[in-house]
């Protein structure tokens, strides 16, 4: 199988399985304009990934690469936050600042897998948490007005959607 | 992995409406204990056991009984230590409590009885005494930090529309963010469906809607919403086994190509008769 070596933000070199690498459309876009070949042994730099981050990226592809690939075209299908498998559940029991830090990575390298299942993950976290809880489990500050804050739960209220 | 050896499946060969199993055995044979403990199985096990709680607690057995306390015990303890489906399992104690303090009270052991009743107020306590973790006050990246693409991706995934208004009216930047109307349109098009939907929606622009009022005045006419579920119990359409749908099952009729029907919570307790 062939290696490539991709190259963190902070200088540190990983080897992996081409295909493994070959789920982040981003590196994959990179490889074919560069013309990359078995024979390169340049790392690809990702100046936007940290070591720690890309290890568990990587973590993540490799248990993943036989995943059938994601449906292009995934409108109208039905929302569902909590269709977790067990292993990434696991995976993703680490501390918000992580969690965020692997939706940023996700996004720039392009892993529609991987991006899903982080979002999915913070949408369970504020599934059913009311305002002021949610804002204790983000560190969100509250900048409306007394005005503006009556005036938005009315609105929230009036169309029964309370 | 776990779907790979088929464990959790419960053979329902009979075509009429009624299995022969008891309920106990049925949870036991799909290890609703251990499904119930996993983010994609909680929100489904939990709606069984509050229906059951709730209409049929006068009908259950004593060991089905120890059975479901057990098991909530055990999505308590997960809800708590992973800070996930905290106000789902908040509302399942309270269930539970009503229902232990019912009319139904004199039935079975009265040690049980009391255990039960204790356990279950002690995970009351437990719970209101429960405080989500806070992210450090110097942590490097917080929610809001993320670009708006992946705030959008975030709100994109939610499928109740009070989270999105609870998330929304938690500051101004939020706010702006719950209110576009791609969001609405995906909400629209996912709760609702083409008949349900007003006409013209589909003759103009996209753009041309405001999908919002639109959301709002579906949400008054139609009611209850759809329930979705991560991982929930299905019926095979060529051998009549239930199964989990992120398990599987092996099928005594392989070669047919794989086709079931999705059960809902009250699907399933109607197998059985209480």
């Amino acid at each position: 199988m062939p290696q490539i070596k991709l190259q963190s933000s902070d200088g540190e070199s990983f080897e992996i399985d081409l295909e493994v690498a070959r789920q982040s459309v981003t590196i994959k876009t990179m490889l074919e304009d560069l013309g990359w070949d078995e024979s390169d042994d340049d790392p690809v730099p990702l100046p936007n990934v940290n070591a720690a981050i890309l290890k568990k990226v990587v973590q993540w592809a490799t248990f993943h690469k036989d995943d059938p690939p994601p449906p292009e075209d995934d409108e109208n299908k039905e929302k569902r936050t909590d269709d977790i498998c067990t292993w990434d559940a696991e995976f993703l029991k680490v501390d918000q600042g992580t969690l965020f830090e692997l939706i940023l990575a996700a996004n720039y390298l392009d892993i529609k897998g991987l991006l899903d299942v982080t979002c999915k993950t913070v949408a369970n976290m504020i599934k059913g948490k009311s305002p002021e809880e949610i804002r204790k489990t983000f560190n969100i500050k509250n900048d409306f007005t007394p005005a503006e804050e009556e005036q938005m739960m009315s609105c929230n209220c009036s169309a029964t959607m309370e | 992995m776990m779907h790979k050896n088929y464990r959790n499946y419960l053979c329902y060969t009979t075509y009429k409406r009624r299995t022969f199993v008891s309920l106990s055995d049925a949870v036991l044979k799909l290890e609703i204990d251990t499904i119930a403990v996993q983010v994609s199985g909680f929100r489904f096990c939990a709606e069984v056991f509050r229906q059951l709680l709730k209409d049929k607690f006068g009908k259950l057995s004593g060991t089905f009984k120890t059975y479901m306390f057990k098991t909530i015990e055990k999505m308590h303890t997960e809800a708590l230590s992973t800070e996930l489906h905290v106000p789902v399992i908040k509302s399942l104690l309270q269930t539970s409590l009503q229902s232990l303090n019912g009319p139904n009270q004199g039935i079975g052991s009265k040690v049980l009885w009391k255990k039960n009743q204790e356990s279950v107020n002690q995970m009351i306590s437990k719970t209101n005494k429960f405080q989500f973790t806070q992210p450090d006050e110097d942590s490097p990246l917080l929610l809001l930090d993320l670009p708006k693409e992946c705030l959008q991706k975030i709100l994109l995934h939610m499928s109740d529309h009070k989270d999105i208004l609870r998330f929304g009216s938690t500051c101004s930047y939020l706010h702006e963010l719950t209110k576009d109307p791609f969001l609405w349109r995906e909400m629209c098009l996912t709760q609702f469906t083409e008949k349900q939907l007003p006409l013209y929606v589909f003759c103009v622009e996209l753009n041309e809607v405001d999908w919002l009022k639109i959301f709002k005045t579906c949400l008054k006419k139609v009611k209850v919403l759809r329930c979705v579920y991560g991982n929930q119990l299905v019926l095979c359409n060529n051998c009549r086994a239930v199964f989990w749908k992120m398990q599987g099952h092996s099928c005594i009729n392989p070669q047919e190509t794989l086709s079931y029907t999705l059960m809902t919570p009250s699907d399933f307790i109607n197998l059985f008769c209480l």
